[in-house]
């Protein structure tokens, strides 16, 4: 079956506007949009940028706008777009560098702002790890399947209009964290994404939720921190982070 | 031109192990990594199956059910581990190497959870383990069915805490080197296709495996090989790069892995009559080692009992196995059978072929991570460490959860190495005037050559010669006739033409890069498989069937490129203790 790819082609460089070109590809029950992309850059044009490494949804590197949604284009097969017509777009929301190649470096920094790592006032056990019961662990194992690929971030309207704001992928980050039974660094996290930056930003529109290719809960994610933060301002945290013992069996 | 105190080429797990312990030891120390992609999309993120590590927090109970061990932690040991490792190594693992990975397991396993990695848990709240091949206890510690990704993250946050400096899409080209010492690396920016000089006091290769090279794999498209490049062209040997692991259960179209733990749960393979393939192969059937069950799909095929329209693949049956099951414990099949080939393996049959999995040569080290010249001298300032290095830990086969250790346990160790060395402080030293312009010139002939062919048909041809001549099953014959093929392969990559003579993000100028190394390197793969006269571990050649002397292949490259291959004898094995 052959199908027509359509892509914006620019380059920040030289280009104001984005203009359209249009490949048309042979593909197989298997071909993946990813796929189509390499075949064109290795038979047809070998101008055309996109980013790409692990080929199996885990690295996050080819996050695109495909036929309108935000997805990945390595698990994502042509067939399933039931359509002949394939349209692949940068994500929305990021500054493009060239073609479908957009920037990065604000959607880090805005990681990195979450303190993207465990910190503790106790001490590390002298022996062995720190114990997590099953249930704590499941606190966090959805928020922990994030691979950044930007999916989410791209989707949010607020994150369009408003380019200061935090965003799901990095709210999301923050909330693996707080969520988490080993870290005391709550109130720290809370202050960071309790701004007008931050969750207050969120309308609670779900998009981000439902482009995510793993199915992180992003919304939920915002919403819980939301409730966090109003309870740690009443005073009541301490009864949403309780750590829950192993079930010693 | 930057200088950096240590330059780390590579941000997967063992790249960022390493640049953490130097942080840690030396905290003054100036530590930058530079990778040709973001940090969070390493390769080290796709590995699925967890990292082993005699922690002793299950074991199997008398029906050989997984239970917590109820604080009763003595029955693995690293000794065990140890054990366990040397026998699937089949002689050519350095004892001394592994003990010291199976000793070090617990405590880097241990130091991953403190810093955060969301382990999956018993239910005593310990780090969950599970069976593994090959592994007489269930030692490999996960984090879900993801647990690349959970340690990549975690040290990925250790990174950003030690404000430790990345360079993400940077392509590092080439090692610069003078009075006998590495000075750091040269590499094109590949946002803005600038090329530049880093200088550093120690430079570390952690630039992960070479899988990339062959047409079905398990491996990243950025799995290209780049260190071994790095130092080969440099004029240091390679070391047994001719072993790659190969997986019984590729599936069709993408070659990704399928545990192997499914084959212990009592899934079968059916040929295209929907009988057992390993029948006719091996008495275990399913349970046999898994380079038997590779080459058995092999033979099954050529033999033309191939399933599907070109009968060129073998099914993976999981339907008679219990769904919740399946569900909890492989969700990576269900995920992957659903995307990549719309179906459901709990109905359907699945279709599968070996696939490369795992390299297991490299650039060869001592335990401190130092890379070792032709005569196994260290080169001063220049280590290597993760997929990429060769430090005797993995003989000829693998154990599953062993390599993310080594990452973990020779980055930390390297990392400490360097620390230590830092404190002597050597100044910078010279850096060679011509380095970068070398890097330069290869760059803008490379854009600016003229020719009738496409870089992606060489590629596409390499890939397809590596794979019919260093498959699980390697005849003298066909390895010399490939040999070569990759000879003419590197004429034509001298007829191709680049369309993209831009500057801003040339991908087709990088992938060309990675394409120009790996003609050179893959000569040194087929070579060490034609100097390898015997089988042993993963590899096999139809005329040697047993093993020979246990030695190593060290192959560089001659001043007209062709390959050389000596052979050193590998460290005997200590006598078996009861
Ligand atoms: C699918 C798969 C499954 C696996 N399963 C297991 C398993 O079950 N158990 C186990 O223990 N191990 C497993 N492994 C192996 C294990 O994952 C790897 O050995 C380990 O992650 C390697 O880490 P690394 O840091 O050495 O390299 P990588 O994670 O590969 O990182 C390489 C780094 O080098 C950079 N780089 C490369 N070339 C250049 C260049 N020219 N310039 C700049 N930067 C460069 C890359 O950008 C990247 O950052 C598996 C591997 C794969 C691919
Ligand atoms: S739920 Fe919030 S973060 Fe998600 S898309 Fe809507 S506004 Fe954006
Ligand atoms: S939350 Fe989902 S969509 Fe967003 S970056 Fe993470 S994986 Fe991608
Ligand atoms: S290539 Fe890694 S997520 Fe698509």
């Amino acid at each position: 079956m052959n199908v027509r790819i359509r892509v914006p082609r620019f380059n920040a460089e030289t280009d104001a506007t984005p203009k359209f070109q249009e490949y048309t590809v042979t593909v197989t029950p298997q071909t993946t949009v990813l796929d189509a992309l390499n075949s064109i850059r290795s038979e047809q044009d070998g101008t055309l940028a996109f980013r790409r490494s692990c080929r199996s949804g885990m690295c996050g590197s080819c996050g695109m706008l495909i036929n309108g949604r935000n997805r990945l284009a390595c698990n994502t097969r042509v067939v399933d777009l039931n359509n002949h017509e394939v349209s692949v777009n940068p994500l929305p929301g990021f500054p493009v560098i060239r073609d479908l190649v957009v920037d990065w470096d604000p959607f880090f920094a805005k990681d990195a702002v979450m303190l993207p790592y465990l910190v503790t006032d106790q001490p590390v056990p002298a022996e062995g790890e720190r114990l997590q019961s099953r249930y704590d662990y499941e606190r966090i194992d959805n928020a922990a399947r994030c691979i950044q690929c930007g999916c989410c971030s791209s989707a949010c309207p607020v994150q369009w209009s408003n380019g200061d704001y935090y965003g799901p992928a990095a709210l999301t980050r923050a909330y693996r964290f707080v969520e988490d039974s080993r870290d005391t660094a709550v109130r720290a996290r809370l202050d960071i994404v309790g701004t007008e930056t931050g969750v207050w930003r969120c309308h609670t529109i779900f998009n981000c939720t439902s482009d995510c290719p793993k199915g992180v809960l992003n919304t939920e994610n915002i919403q819980a921190l939301k409730r966090k933060i109003m309870l740690t301002r009443l005073g009541l945290g301490s009864i949403a982070v309780k750590v829950h013992a192993p079930e010693l069996a | 031109m930057i200088q950096h105190d240590v330059l780390i080429v590579g941000s997967g797990i063992a790249g960022m192990r390493c640049a953490l312990e130097i942080k840690r030891q030396q905290p003054t120390a100036d530590v930058a990594l530079v990778t040709k992609l973001y940090p969070t999309r390493a390769p080290s993120v796709i590995e699925r199956e967890g990292i082993a590590a005699a922690l002793g927090n299950v074991r199997f109970d008398e029906t050989g059910a997984l239970v917590p061990s109820r604080g009763d932690r003595t029955f693995d040991s690293p000794a065990q581990h140890a054990a366990d490792t040397l026998k699937y190594a089949e002689g050519l693992a350095d004892p001394a190497a592994v003990q010291l990975l199976c000793e070090q397991a617990p405590k880097a396993v241990y130091e991953l959870e403190h810093m955060g990695t969301p382990f999956s848990r018993t239910a005593e709240g310990r780090i969950a383990q599970r069976a593994g091949w090959g592994h007489t206890q269930p030692r490999v510690a996960y984090a879900a069915d993801r647990t690349g990704h959970a340690i990549t993250h975690t040290l990925y946050g250790e990174l950003i805490r030690f404000g430790i400096k990345v360079y993400p899409e940077w392509y590092v080209l080439s090692l610069a080197h003078s009075a006998n010492r590495a000075q750091g690396v040269v590499a094109l920016d590949i946002r803005s296709g600038e090329t530049v000089a880093f200088q550093a006091k120690a430079t570390v290769l952690a630039t992960g495996s070479y899988g990339r090279i062959f047409g079905r794999t398990n491996d990243t498209q950025s799995s290209t090989g780049d260190g071994l490049a790095l130092a080969y062209r440099a004029g240091l040997p390679l070391q047994d790069v001719e072993l790659v692991q190969f997986h019984p259960l590729g599936l069709y179209s993408t070659g990704f892995v399928i545990s192997e733990r499914i084959l212990l749960d009592g899934a079968h393979l059916l040929n295209g009559k929907r009988e057992r393939v390993l029948k006719r192969y091996a008495k275990e059937l399913e349970l046999a080692p898994l380079a038997v069950i590779s080459a058995a799909i092999e033979h099954a095929i050529a033999a033309g009992d191939g399933a599907g329209e070109h009968k060129d693949h073998v099914w993976l049956d999981v339907r008679h196995l219990p769904a919740n099951h399946l569900r909890e414990h492989y969700p990576h099949l269900l995920e992957y059978a659903a995307d990549y080939l719309g179906i459901n393996p709990l109905e359907q049959l699945v279709p599968v072929l070996p696939t490369a999995a795992a390299t297991l040569g490299g650039i060869p080290t001592n335990l401190d991570g130092a890379v070792l010249d032709a005569q196994q001298q260290p080169v001063a300032g220049l280590y290597a460490v993760g997929a990429c290095a060769s430090n005797g830990v993995n003989g000829a086969n693998l154990l599953p959860g062993n390599a993310l250790l080594s990452a973990v346990v020779f980055g930390r160790r390297t990392g400490a190495a360097i620390a230590a060395q830092l404190k002597a402080a050597p100044a910078h030293g010279d850096f060679p005037a011509d380095a970068l312009q070398q890097a330069l010139a290869e760059v803008e002939a490379l854009l600016h050559q003229q020719g009738d062919m496409r870089a992606g048909a060489v590629r596409e041809r390499l890939l397809a010669t590596m794979s019919a001549a260093c498959g699980p099953l390697r005849q003298s014959e066909l390895l010399t006739q490939h040999l070569g093929s990759l000879h003419e392969l590197r004429a034509e990559f001298n007829r191709i033409a680049l369309d993209d003579k831009g500057h801003v993000y040339n991908a087709e100028l990088v992938e060309a890069l990675e394409l120009s190394r790996m003609l050179d390197w893959g000569e040194a793969i087929i070579a060490g498989a034609l100097a390898r006269e015997e089988s042993r571990g993963v590899h096999s050649r139809s005329e040697y069937a047993a093993p020979s002397t246990a030695q190593h292949t060290l192959t560089t490259r001659q001043t007209d490129g062709t390959p050389q291959v000596s052979h050193v004898a590998a460290p005997d094995m200590p006598a078996v203790q009861a």
